[in-house]
C-alpha cells in the first residue's frame, strides 16, 4: 500500500463523516502530509471523482466563486472499506515484524 | 508569482494539456482554490507546484500523449511543405495531396472540440491576412505570367526578378505555415473554428509551392498554346478544395 492509496484512504475517510468543501479537504490533508503538494492531493480527489467514488456539487457562495463540495458515493464507500482493510493488514504485518 | 498570473498560466496550460471540458473544470477548481488561499504570493508555487505541473497532475497522461501525437502529425504537414518551399524540388502535386490530407485529418480530429460561441474577431483577422497574402501572391504570379507569355519586358533584370518572386512566395508560404501552426494551437485551446486557419494555411502553402514549381520549371514551352492550363487546373482545384474545407472547418 503506497502513499497514493494512503492519501486516498484519508480523503475517503474524511468524506465518510460528512460532505466537505474541496479547499478544506486539501488544507487538512496538506497539513497532515506537508511534503505533498496540494495539487497532488487535488489530482487524487479529481481521480476519485472521475472513477465515480466521490461526486461533487455546488454549495453556498460566500462572495467569491461558488463552493464545490464533495460527497462519497456507494462505490466510494466500498473502496474506502477495501483500502482500510489493506491498511489494517499492512499494519498487522508490520507489527508482526516488529517494525511498528 | 501573483495569484492572477498563476491562474492565467494555469489556464493556458490546462487548455493546452486537457480536453476543453476537463480544462474548464480544472480552471474553475483552481480559481476557487486560489480565492481561498491567504498565503503570500511567493508560497503559491511551493504549495501548489508550477501551473504546468499542477495541470499535468490533474489530467490523464494517456489522453495528453494522444493529443501530442495528433499535434505532431498535424504539424508535420506544414513543416514538410515548408521544407519543400526552400528545396530545389517543390513537389507541388504531392503538396496538394498533403494539404488535403492534413485538412481532412484536422476536420476529423477537432470535430469533437467546442463550438465557437461568440464572433471570432481575432480568427477572422488572421484569415483575412491569409487571403490578402494569397491575393497579393496570385497578383504577382499572374502579372509575371502575363509578362512572360506576351514577351514584355519585366520591370527588373530577369535574375533579380526571379529571386524577388521566389523569396516572395517563400515568405508567403512560411507565414502561412506559422499561421497554420497557430491555428492548430487555437483549435485546441480556443474552439474548433480555429482549424480553418490551419486548413487555409495548408492551402496557401500548396499554392505557393505550385507557383514556385511553375516559375522554376525548365520545361515551360510558352510558345505552346495554353501551356499554363495544367498549372491553372491544379491551382484551381487546390484553391477550390481549400476554400471548401476552410468553410467546413469554420462550422
Amino acid at each position: 500500500m503506497l502513499k497514493k492509496e494512503v492519501l486516498e484512504l484519508c480523503l475517503l475517510q474524511m468524506l465518510l463523516k460528512e460532505d466537505q468543501y474541496g479547499y478544506e479537504l486539501l488544507k487538512r490533508l496538506h497539513s497532515a502530509f506537508p511534503d505533498t503538494q496540494e495539487s497532488a492531493i487535488y489530482a487524487l480527489l479529481r481521480g476519485l471523482c472521475r472513477e465515480g467514488r466521490t461526486e461533487s456539487y455546488q454549495g453556498r457562495q460566500s462572495g467569491g466563486p461558488a463552493r464545490k463540495y464533495y460527497r462519497l458515493t456507494p462505490a466510494g464507500q466500498e473502496y474506502q472499506k477495501q483500502l482500510l482493510a489493506q491498511w489494517q493488514s499492512l499494519q498487522r504485518a508490520m507489527e508482526e515484524l516488529g517494525i511498528l | 508569482m501573483k495569484k492572477s498570473s498563476y491562474l492565467t498560466r494555469l489556464s493556458r496550460a490546462a487548455r493546452w494539456q486537457l480536453p476543453a471540458e476537463e480544462a474548464a473544470e480544472v480552471i474553475a477548481d483552481y480559481r476557487e482554490l486560489l480565492f481561498c488561499k491567504g498565503e503570500t504570493d511567493a508560497q503559491l508555487v511551493q504549495e501548489l507546484g508550477t501551473p504546468w505541473q499542477a495541470v499535468k497532475l490533474a489530467g490523464a497522461p494517456k489522453k495528453y500523449r494522444g493529443w501530442l501525437a495528433a499535434f505532431s502529425l498535424l504539424a508535420l504537414f506544414p513543416v514538410v511543405m515548408t521544407i519543400w518551399l526552400f528545396a530545389r524540388e517543390h513537389h507541388s502535386p504531392a503538396a496538394a495531396c498533403l494539404a488535403v490530407l492534413g485538412a481532412l485529418f484536422s476536420l476529423i480530429w477537432f470535430q469533437a472540440g467546442p463550438k465557437p460561441r461568440a464572433r471570432q474577431k481575432k480568427l477572422f483577422l488572421f484569415l483575412g491576412a491569409q487571403v490578402l497574402f494569397l491575393l497579393l501572391a496570385a497578383g504577382v504570379f499572374f502579372s509575371l505570367l502575363w509578362l512572360v507569355s506576351h514577351q514584355k519586358a519585366v520591370p527588373l533584370p530577369p535574375g533579380t526578378m526571379g529571386q524577388t518572386v521566389t523569396w516572395g512566395f517563400r515568405s508567403a508560404g512560411l507565414f502561412s505555415a506559422l499561421l497554420a501552426l497557430w491555428g492548430l494551437a487555437g483549435a485546441r485551446m480556443e474552439n474548433r473554428a480555429w482549424r480553418s486557419l490551419y486548413v487555409m494555411g495548408l492551402t496557401v502553402l500548396a499554392l505557393c509551392l505550385l507557383a514556385l514549381s511553375c516559375l522554376h520549371s525548365m520545361n515551360l514551352d510558352t510558345s505552346a498554346p495554353q501551356w499554363w492550363l495544367p498549372y491553372l487546373l491544379q491551382g484551381g482545384v487546390t484553391g477550390l478544395l481549400g476554400a471548401l474545407l476552410t468553410g467546413a472547418a469554420l462550422c
